[in-house]
């Protein structure tokens, strides 16, 4: 049925009514996506390439020796991106109104992960940071920071009034904690502290009161104090990152190495593979320190140029949480932004010691299936958010 | 305009009122040089006492616009009285209010238009996302003008914007345009019902595909939209929109799935305009992300605005309904179609060049008697002359003791003129008033 024949408008409100049930409830027929969201999109997908060749670059010196095939990381990284892929096809189609819905199913749901991490979760390193099912190797950490973006986001628009009050600011404030307490515990205080700086973040931006959200970051900071002098390798990490020459072959010796890489890159770099920290100099290449290996391999250009492919994000992100009429969506928009760039600026602030060493991926390029899929799963809801309504 | 563009600017606000006041405040404020005129020599509110601004009020001449470097317009003011085409050769830019305060407001700003209803709506919206816990700023046209959100801290601004308001911009840009209905009004003031309308569709202008515009699915879609579409419609469930379903408001916009919000016997406003208005404005809200929650609340209680069918006393079984709002025939029409009962209808006042024509089939339908009141009497009995009672008085009282001599149980006595009231009455206000205090009286 028509009334009017020609006009656009017209056209567009008898076409495309998106009725039905099941599966199609959580995942309906998607629409047009913006400029924004297609630049977005593209820039990952480039970091992604760049982290596939890197990772392999970083890794198949010490993947040869160790486990006698140079593409054993890469082959695996490119199974970790193929299911980063889904996840993002996932999170882009997903339904946010009926993800809303099932707020507290999640949110027990993810501490129940953590919970099951501390109880049959695998230690490496000392830390007990995995759960193993069968083929799949999760760090459900890097799930949280998904969570709480999507839950803050949640909260803060649902009862925007709520965060007058100091009262109103202690839910999202407690089910966070609980999980960065899970987090702390296992231990993973980079994961830990990433966390709450993007809570504290997104509480302001959501509109809580700094004198209030400063009442929770004092006992956060005292806690955080504790937990650094309470083991001595953190307090040599925190003290000793600005003079990593006092200790080179103890706590400065990560940081030492970090810079020898970049230094030796020069501007143009040492060439694709031919860098030679990661023999064995530098440990954790190809995850916690692969901005380094890109240092030494590109030099300041493909440093400069991995920079600029995140302010490019940045950008995109911005741009499409400000383009939101509904709170949800900016929120969630700026919340996804600032996760993926936070994560960023911290592994390049350590790779190039401006803040204490603290292994923590960088988003697309380390090696990685969690963070991979978690960071696409980021861009992926705001790929969700950036579609139009027709 | 960015702020420190202001300093020591020479500019002219045309217009005293409210509007004007608040304009000229601001930009003196903002160290602007500011000199107010008006048509009518009136006392300087409280207001602009101070900041240096100097005034020509019951007198001002062309060389006051020439003679500055931008122009600001209250909504009341005609722009075709200005010398446009010297002003623009000038390079002096001539704007109206709520644009020069919009652009200082980095809220999104949802507003409203339309010929009825925009009131009603404008303040339904604000209910809505006040009883979701947003801080809003309700105004414009109604209430506070826009000049006074300025500097504050809203997540969302309200703003009712009139087809006058509508002509002066350029560079408006609303994040929600609601256009609730087009019909013809004020046809004093524009050579044709076209014209009018195209008045109307200009608030849509300056939206982008990231903006929301809310169309009435029940009248003519403006041609060009750029805006994403949320249709309302009280006869048909539009793709995306807002709909009646069984005597239900439903919502279906964002994930395709129809979901009730509530029944429309559990609002307290009443009729077929006032459930347009309130279609529109869960439309206009849910595109905002406004809870169901906050929705029903606002809806369940929002008593009505005066004078908009608002019920006043039920005397001898028979209800009497101030509906002095109704200035133009849709409105009247609406209001009619809203009420099952038998009819005796006050109407007239000052015609505003609109034919009553319209009206006539559901006059004839509806109405048991008609009482006419004021100068357009004349025409509208001509326009009437076949309905088999009509009176013609010359007060509100008598129109009121007529209605009451002759209303039988179940009627309904409803003041809705069609007309404006500018021959017997100081506004609208004033009328429904005085038929208030006649119906206290009976």
């Amino acid at each position: 049925m028509r009334l009017h024949s020609s006009s656009s408008a017209t056209d567009r409100r008898w076409h495309g009514g998106r009725v039905g049930g099941g599966w199609r409830r959580w995942f309906p027929v998607s629409s047009q996506v913006t400029a924004d969201g297609r630049g977005l999109v593209t820039v990952v997908g480039v970091l992604s390439l760049v982290g596939l060749l890197m990772v392999y670059s970083a890794s198949f010196v010490m993947a040869g020796k160790k486990y006698g095939d140079a593409f054993f990381f890469l082959k695996r990284q490119g199974i970790n991106l193929g299911v980063a892929l889904v996840l993002f096809v996932a999170a882009a189609r997903v339904s946010l109104d009926r993800l809303r819905e099932r707020m507290a199913h999640i949110a027990v749901a993810i501490l129940a992960l953590l919970v099951a991490v501390l109880v049959v979760g695998e230690t490496v390193n000392g830390a007990n940071r995995w759960l193993r099912l069968g083929p799949i190797h999760a760090q459900p950490s890097e799930g949280v920071k998904l969570f709480a973006i999507f839950y803050l986001a949640h909260y803060t628009s649902k009862w925007p009034d709520r965060l007058n009050r100091l009262a109103g600011s202690i839910p999202p404030i407690v089910v966070i904690g609980l999980g960065m307490g899970l987090i702390v515990i296992e231990p993973d205080l980079g994961a830990a502290a990433l966390l709450a700086l993007l809570t504290g973040l997104l509480l302001f931006l959501g509109g809580a009161k700094m004198r209030h959200l400063f009442c929770f970051a004092l006992p956060c900071a005292l806690l955080a104090v504790a937990a650094v002098v309470a083991a001595p390798y953190r307090v040599a990490r925190v003290v000793g990152y600005r003079n990593p020459e006092a200790d080179p072959l103890g706590s400065g010796y990560h940081i030492l190495q970090s810079l020898t890489a970049l230094g030796s890159g020069g501007a143009f770099g040492a060439g694709p593979g031919e860098g030679k920290q990661k023999l064995f100099f530098l440990p954790e290449t190809h995850t916690d320190f692969i901005f380094a290996v890109i240092g030494e391999e590109f030099g300041l250009i493909g440093t400069l140029a991995v920079l600029a492919l995140f302010v490019t994000l940045l950008f995109f992100g911005l741009r499409i949480a400000r383009d939101q009429i509904d709170p949800f969506r900016r929120r969630l928009a700026l919340g996804a932004t600032l996760m993926v760039v936070l994560s960023a600026m911290i592994h390049m602030g350590v790779a190039t010691a401006l803040l204490p060493t603290k292994g923590l991926a960088l988003p697309f390029i380390s090696y990685g299936g969690s963070s991979l899929s978690v960071n696409w799963m980021a861009v992926g809801l705001l790929f969700n958010i950036a579609r139009r309504d027709d | 305009m960015s702020t420190t563009d202001l300093k020591h600017e020479k500019v002219t606000v045309i217009g005293i009122g409210k509007s004007g006041t608040a304009a000229a405040a601001w930009l003196a404020r903002q160290g602007a040089d500011v000199l107010v005129v008006d048509d009518r020599p009136q006392e300087i509110p409280d207001a602009l006492r101070e900041g240096g601004i100097r005034f020509h009020l019951g007198e001002w001449t062309e060389g006051d616009l020439f003679s500055s470097d931008r122009v600001v317009v209250s909504p009341g003011f005609p722009v075709r009285r200005l010398p446009m085409a010297r002003l623009r050769a000038a390079g002096i830019p001539v704007v109206g209010e709520i644009e020069m305060a919009a652009a200082q407001i980095s809220a999104p700003i949802l507003a409203v238009t339309g010929t009825n209803g925009k009131s009603t709506t404008t303040t339904l919206i604000g209910d809505i996302l006040n009883a979701w816990g947003m801080s809003v700023f309700v105004g414009g046209n109604l209430g506070r003008p826009l000049s006074e959100a300025i500097g504050g801290t809203w997540d969302f601004v309200v703003v009712e914007v009139s087809s006058f308001q509508l002509e002066t911009i350029d560079r408006f840009h609303p994040r929600v345009a609601v256009l609730l209905n087009v019909t013809p009004d004020h046809l004093d003031r524009y050579p044709d019902f076209k014209a009018y309308r195209l008045a109307k569709w200009r608030i849509f202008k300056n939206q982008t595909p990231k903006d929301y515009a809310v169309l009435n699915n029940d009248e003519q879609i403006p041609p060009t939209i750029s805006a994403t579409t949320a249709f309302f419609s009280r006869t048909v469930a539009p793709a995306r929109g807002v709909f009646l379903r069984d005597g239900r408001i439903m919502a279906r916009l964002r994930d395709g799935e129809a979901e009730p919000i509530l029944k429309t016997d559990e609002m307290k406003i009443h009729g077929v305009h006032n459930e347009e208005n309130a279609l529109a404005a869960v439309a206009a809200t849910t595109v905002c992300g406004a809870p169901l929650s906050a929705i029903r609340q606002a809806l369940a209680t929002f008593p009505g605005l005066p004078h908009r069918m608002e019920f006043v006393r039920e005397v001898h079984q028979v209800r009497y309904i101030d509906d002095s709002k109704g200035t133009n025939v849709g409105a009247v029409a609406k209001s009619l179609a809203g009420i099952a009962a038998p009819v005796i209808l006050i109407a007239g006042g000052q015609g505003k060049g609109c034919d009553f024509a319209p009206l006539r089939e559901i006059v004839l339908r509806k109405t048991r008697r008609l009482i006419l009141l004021g100068e357009a009497q004349a025409e509208m009995a001509r326009c009437f002359a076949d309905h088999p009672a009509v009176d013609r008085v010359s007060s509100m009282e008598a129109a009121v003791a007529t209605a009451h001599a002759h209303a039988v149980a179940g009627d309904v006595v409803l003041l809705s003129p069609a007309c404006a009231s500018f021959d017997l009455f100081r506004d609208y206000r004033h009328r429904g008033d005085l038929f208030k205090q006649a119906v206290a009286g009976l």
